[in-house]
């Protein structure tokens, strides 16, 4: 097909301004309009968020522009995700890479998740999840990095994979990155995929790991990056930005 | 007297639709009447028509759907409701050209709609028509047009039709003239694209090949929204998916 010369996808969002207040107090499936459009590309989706103490906020003097996504305390699980449609497939849209800048106010009572899920429902709970040193996967199709303060084995960014040839590992501490993140300190977390399921990730620029077949080559993915609350209380991360790169699928 | 310019002189409207969604039945609120931001979808682009209040009409993301797509579904209420993916009008060929309106779009079958994709003068918050067609003559509902039309009455072949109208060049109502030759395909993509020069010359691409150019096509002092929409033929609802849309100018640095 003659392609024109929108084949590069490249979604950026700086959080500058756009935000979706806190106490939104409606679902994503239930929304009406655009409530939970967060712009350049993105929404906002995870369980629980028409609570009162979810939603996703810009970081007034945050410089660059910042947002702060916050999952519910009314139970373990509830979460807060930007994120885009599952709409990226590697043997067609790759190389496709997710990008984010985040920081954890504190290592207690969250998980983050940063990188791709075959899932990204309306009401998404948990993509990956950890306890001591075993991680449970709990989506199908995933790539990315994962902090869970419930990993205690090992304080650090874990690489996370399921769904490709190479059979998701589920000992984290074979899936240690090094790098512990600080608290209030920003890291820049960077997966990439690959046409064949290969992944790579980065940490601060870092080339940290290369897997064959991380992931199913033909599962739909989306870009994401979210916090799950871990008990009753409250979990947040802050994004400095995300980045989701693909490129078009052409076929007719 | 010569204002300095700074970087910020190309203006590229475009929306890849990976994400943003206007959700199913919000609440029976038309373009006019909505409260705060409801019917923007981001990139430079709102959706507006005909019937929106309508809890038939919706603008989805499409689940699964590669590089990100939306469909734009219109009420089922009655011929004419409409939706529109669309810019404000904004864009003078004068002054803003070279103007271009490009997008990736498919339908799921060829009855029951018309679609349009490019630059019309008008596009109100309940548009309807912007063009139609019945057999073999097209009737230019507004004034100022260039652009792509589909449409299911328009039985003397079944093409996009490279429309236009408000240049020194009459718009020209036999449907056989315009006729691209290109036959939209059930569940394919085509990709429709539209330039318009600063003097109202337009060409008409489909898939990248150029077919048509037509001198006086528009108005140079007309001003424009870039738009892609379905619009209901009768008592059924219409879609169109669409996968991209954009919409390119120059900034009129007047001061």
């Amino acid at each position: 097909m003659a392609q024109s010369g929108y084949g590069e996808i490249r979604l950026f969002n700086d959080f500058t301004g756009e935000e979706v207040q806190v106490a939104a107090n409606m679902e994503h499936a239930s929304a009406t309009g655009g409530l939970w459009n967060i712009g350049k590309g993105f929404t906002i989706k995870g369980q629980n968020l028409d609570q009162t103490d979810a939603g996703a906020a810009a970081v007034e003097d945050g410089l660059n522009g910042q947002v702060i996504l916050t999952s519910s305390a009314t139970a373990g699980g509830d979460a807060c995700f930007v994120t885009t449609e599952t709409c990226f497939k590697p043997s067609v849209n790759a190389p496709m890479a997710v990008e984010a800048r985040v920081e954890l106010a504190a290592l207690t009572a969250r998980r983050v998740f940063v990188g791709f899920s075959g899932t990204v429902a309306d009401a998404q709970s948990t993509i990956v999840s950890g306890s001591t040193a075993t991680l449970t996967l709990t989506e199908s199709n995933c790539v990315g990095f994962l902090f869970d303060s419930g990993l205690t084995t090992d304080v650090e960014w874990h690489y996370v994979h399921n769904g490709g040839t190479t059979t998701g590992v589920t000992d984290s501490t074979a899936l240690n990155s090094g790098v512990a993140p600080v608290a209030t300190y920003m890291d820049v977390l960077r997966v990439e995929v690959d046409n064949n399921g290969t992944a790579r990730w980065f940490i601060n620029g870092v080339l940290k790991k290369t897997l064959a077949g991380a992931v199913s080559a033909t599962a739909v993915f989306a870009g994401c990056a979210g916090v799950v609350s871990t008990t009753t209380t409250v979990g947040s991360v802050t994004l400095d930005y995300i980045a989701v790169e693909a490129n078009r699928d052409w076929t007719i | 007297m010569t204002m300095v310019q700074s970087g910020y002189g190309k203006i590229r409207a475009f929306n890849d639709f990976t994400a943003e969604e206007v959700n199913t039945a919000p609440t029976t609120v038309d373009h006019a009447s909505a409260t705060g931001a409801l019917w923007n979808i981001g990139g430079g682009f709102t959706i507006k028509g005909y019937n929106l209040s309508d809890d038939k009409t919706l603008i989805e993301s499409v689940e699964d759907g590669l590089n990100g797509q939306v469909t734009l579904t219109t009420s089922d209420a009655a011929d004419g409701d409409a939706i529109y993916c669309t810019t404000e009008t904004c864009f003078k060929p004068s002054v803003n050209a070279p103007m271009v309106l490009e997008t990736r779009l498919e339908m799921a079958a060829l009855t029951a709609r018309q679609v349009f994709a490019g630059f019309s003068g008008t596009i109100a918050d309940a548009q309807s028509d912007i063009c139609s067609g019945s057999t073999g003559t097209l009737t230019l509902a507004e004034s100022n047009i260039c652009g792509f039309l589909y449409d299911v009455g328009l039985t003397e072949a079944v093409n996009w039709y490279m429309v236009y109208n408000g240049g020194t060049t009459t718009g020209n109502t036999d449907a056989s003239d315009v006729a691209s030759g290109v036959t939209p395909v059930v569940g394919q993509m085509d990709v429709l694209r539209v330039v318009i020069d600063n003097n109202g010359t337009a060409r008409w691409y489909i898939n990248g090949a150029l077919l048509q150019t037509v001198e006086g096509a528009v108005a140079p002092t007309a001003v424009f929204g870039g738009c892609v929409g379905a619009i209901a033929t009768s008592a059924a609802s219409a879609t169109v998916t669409v996968d991209y849309i954009a919409v390119e100018a120059n900034r009129d640095w007047t001061i």
